[in-house]
Order: C-alpha cells, then structure tokens, then sequence
C-alpha cells in the first residue's frame, strides 16, 4: 500500500520520548509498522524495522521496493543511536550487510545535519571511518588497473578487487538499495588509510577509510568493544613504533660500541716488544728463554705469532709467559701444521705456517718467555728441522668482545624485526596482491 | 601512553653491554684467549723444569 508522504507528520515531542525534531513517521504498507525516517528529504529508501522490508521514499509516495521475511540482523550500533566521533555528532541511520564470496561485514551510515552522511565499517572487528573522496585520485578507467595510487601524499597499494553484495539492509539510505544489489570495488592500503573506489551501473565513488580503534567507537556510540580477529590490510602494525624506537637504542649503542673500541685501538695502540729467530733443533735440552721483556703502564692482550715453513709435517710449541717479579705465569701451546701434495684434481695444500695466539689480560711488569718446540715424522716426512720466527706484541687489540657485544645488541631488534615482518604479512594474506607471496611459495 | 617497560630494559642491556666492552679493552680482556694462568703455587710448566 502507497503511503502518502504528506499526510504524515512528526508525532509531538513527549518527555523521555526517543524521537527528535526533524524525524517524521509513515507506516510500512507491507506490516503497518511504524517506520522512522530520520533524514527527511535527504533519504531516498528506508528500511522498515519490523519486517525489514525497504521501502522507496520517492517524493510524495512510499513505494515497496522489496518485501522481507527475514529475520534481522542486530547491528552493533543500533540505528538512531548518536555518538560523538572526534567532535562531531552523528547519528547511526542505516546499516548494510555487505557479502562478497559468502565473507560478510557491517556498514553503518551516520549523518549529520552539517556534514552530511558518513560511514562506519566493522570487518572482523576491525573498524574503518570513511568519508567521501570528491575528487578522484586518478581517472576511474585506471582504477582498476593501477598497481598504486597517490593521495594525500601517501603511496597506497592495490590490495584487493572483489565484487559485493549487500545481503540485509536496515534503515534509511541516500540511494535506493536493494538486497543483492552488487558492486565491484578497488582497495588500496597506505596504513592506517584505505583508499576504496567502488564502480555500480556507470558511476565511480571514491572513499577514503582510516582505521579506528575499537575502543573509540565503543566510547563514541556507547556500545560494546568489538574484538578484532586477524589483521586488517590497514591496521596500523603495533610493532612499529616499538621497532623505530629499538633499532634507534641499537644503532646509538653500536655507534658508541664503535667509538669504545677505535678509542682504545687509537690511544694503546699495539706494540712489537720482541721479534726473535731460533731452530727448531735445539743444541741443549730445556725451553728456549726469550727476554727479559718490559711491560709497562697497564694490564693489557699479549699477543704471540709464530711462523715456521713446515711443509707435511707438524711443529708444537709449548709456551709459558712468566712473570719475573711474582712467578705468575701464563701457558699455552701452538700447534703449527701444513701439508701440501698432488693428486687428480691437481696441487692441494691445508693448514697454515703461522699462527697467532692471545693472551689476556697480562700485567705490567717484567717477564720472559719460554718456548719448548716439538715435531713428529708424518709419513715419508720427517720432524721439523728449520728456523722459528717469534713476535710478542704489547697492547695486541681483540675484536672478538666487540663482535659479541654487537651481535648481543642486534638480537632483539632481530626479534623485533620478525614480529613486525611477521603481522605485515598476516595483512596481506587475505589480498591476491601480497607482497609476501614469493616468501609464502619458497 | 603505556611505560616503554621493553624498551628501558633493552637500554639497560645495551649499556651493560658497552661497559662490558670498556672493561675488556681497558683490561686486555680477550674472549675465548688461548692461555691457561697459573699463579706460582700452581705453576708446574716449563720455567720450573
């Protein structure tokens, strides 16, 4: 049954009555529900409330569009509830079940008097505020084939091009919506915007969308927190700030890392303190004595360097650093191999004639050093029988704390790192467009 | 905003780890040295023999 518009009035105002100036009252000619229009000559259908059926508001008659039996869907923020967002008034006066591949999600249209209409998305419990973009940022024909876009001085990706339907409607719309009426949009994502271009029977609408937190919008439209589930494709990466913040700690303690040891290399530099050449064959039994060697200012690395030809054989140096004046001593053993041959491949060799070994932390004070070398046949070969070269360096500097308190410092920015890399790509699992996808195939 | 809790307690690694460093070359302190230290009452090598 037609409804003439202008037969209908806006009921008066009673104390604790929910209705509002401005929003007039028809009855539905499906059910003779009552039906609240709450955006008078802005509207152009609305659905009813008892029977969701959607009417047309077409000037002066209501005419049915669609007739429901469905069952209704509750929508989060309850049509005619106003909230306040970021300063603005708006008041929730429609909602959409939107679906596309059987994936559904909420759209709520808001309006105010002022600004007009605005939209609220809720996927996943992830929510998006989105006003309208007047201007396209590129030309539509290119829409749908741009790998990205620019606006607002940002880089959006494509992330996804699907085609939706709109499975239930309630409340009232500024165009005249049916269920399954279907559209065929393009996202792209610059976190935490959205740029959306959505093209229906020739003609383009731009939106752009920002995440919000579900805890704004609950305080906003006093309604329960949403929780989220999974990623949305511009939800802001929780880690980055984190991560910024981490690897500006990391880079500044590297920095100084660097400027500790370079410090020292530069102000202690390393000291040649004896250079001696004995045999291998010793005239008289016992260690050849080396010294007596100075150290002076500081406790300091000792560092010693061996050099002997051996060629397929093998050469041991016992070696004791002693401590003249309290007999404290520091021992070790170098251990010098080389062999070397022909085979099929060709000539071959392994092993080393010289070595170097480090001793740390050895006072100031007067030492010598005693060297007992030792050599064995190998095969065809015999004991070594030739020079040894030795060299003591004072001050010898070690990388080797410098490479582990670096390495230290890079692990949890490492950690860091993953869990970013790894959220990123948990947004993009759901677009056809990831730029993890070569990680996800290896 | 919430107490950067992770981050004071990473700069606190990073300092620890940067007085380390210090320590170890004012002290000619020399990660995985090859040398075995011997005070003269444990002395039993090559000076003795």
């Amino acid at each position: 049954m037609d409804k003439d518009l202008d037969s209908v009035t806006a009921p008066a105002a009673s104390p604790g009555s929910a209705l509002r100036p401005g929003v007039v009252t028809l009855r539905c000619p499906n059910c003779g529900g009552t039906v609240l229009v709450r955006a008078p000559g802005k509207s152009l259908s609305v659905a009813c409330q008892s029977c969701g059926s959607v009417l047309d508001l077409n000037g002066r008659d209501v005419a049915n569009i669609v007739k429901y039996d469905k069952p209704r869907i509750a929508p989060k923020i309850p049509i005619g509830r106003r909230g306040t967002f970021r300063g603005q008034t708006l008041e929730c006066i429609g909602f959409l079940l939107k679906e596309e591949d059987g994936y559904r999600w909420q759209e709520y249209l808001l309006f105010n008097p002022r600004i007009g209409f605005r939209w609220l998305v809720c996927d996943a419990g992830h929510w998006n505020f989105c006003t309208p973009i007047p201007a396209a940022p590129i030309a539509g024909h290119r829409a749908f084939n741009a790998d990205s876009l620019d606006f607002e001085a940002k880089k959006f990706k494509r992330y996804h091009i699907g085609r939706a339907s709109v499975a239930h409607v309630e409340g009232e719309f500024y165009w005249r919506v049916r269920r399954n009426d279907a559209a065929t949009s393009c996202d792209f994502v610059a976190p935490p915007y959205m740029v959306s271009v959505e093209r229906s029977e020739g003609e383009m609408v731009w939106t752009r969308l920002e995440y919000i937190e579900p805890g704004e919008i609950a305080e906003s439209f006093k309604i329960t927190e949403t929780i989220r589930t999974g990623a949305a494709a511009n939800q802001p990466n929780p880690h980055d700030a984190h991560s910024k913040r981490v690897n500006k700690i990391a880079l500044l303690t590297a920095a100084l890392a660097v400027a500790v040891q370079l410090y020292f290399v530069i102000a202690f530099p390393a000291k040649q303190v004896l250079k001696e050449s004995f045999s291998s064959v010793l005239k008289e039994p016992g260690p050849v004595t080396l010294g007596p060697i100075e150290f002076k200012h500081r406790t300091a690395a000792v560092e010693l360097r061996t050099y002997a030809p051996v060629n397929n054989t093998w050469l041991d140096i016992d070696a004791e650093l002693v401590n003249t004046d309290t007999d404290e001593s520091y021992e070790f053993t170098q251990s010098i191999e080389h062999y070397s041959g022909v085979d099929s491949d060709g000539a071959w060799s392994e092993g080393s004639t010289n070595l170097s070994s480090m001793i740390a932390s050895v006072p100031k004070g007067s030492y010598v050093l005693l060297l007992q070398p030792s050599s064995g046949a190998y095969g065809s070969y015999g004991p070594y029988k030739g020079p040894i070269d030795v060299t003591l360096i004072r001050d010898a500097h070690s990388w080797s704390a410098f490479l582990v308190v670096l390495g230290t410092i890079a692990l949890y920015p490492l950690f860091v790192f993953v869990r970013r890399r790894s959220f990123a790509k948990r947004q993009w699992e759901n677009s056809e467009y990831s730029p993890y996808a070569s990680d996800e195939e290896d | 905003m919430k107490f950067p809790f992770k981050d004071v307690v990473f700069g606190t690694l990073c300092a620890g780890a940067l007085g380390f460093l210090t320590w170890a070359n004012a002290n000619g302190y020399v990660l995985f040295g090859q040398a075995t230290k011997h005070t003269p009452q444990h002395s039993n090598a090559l000076y003795h023999k």
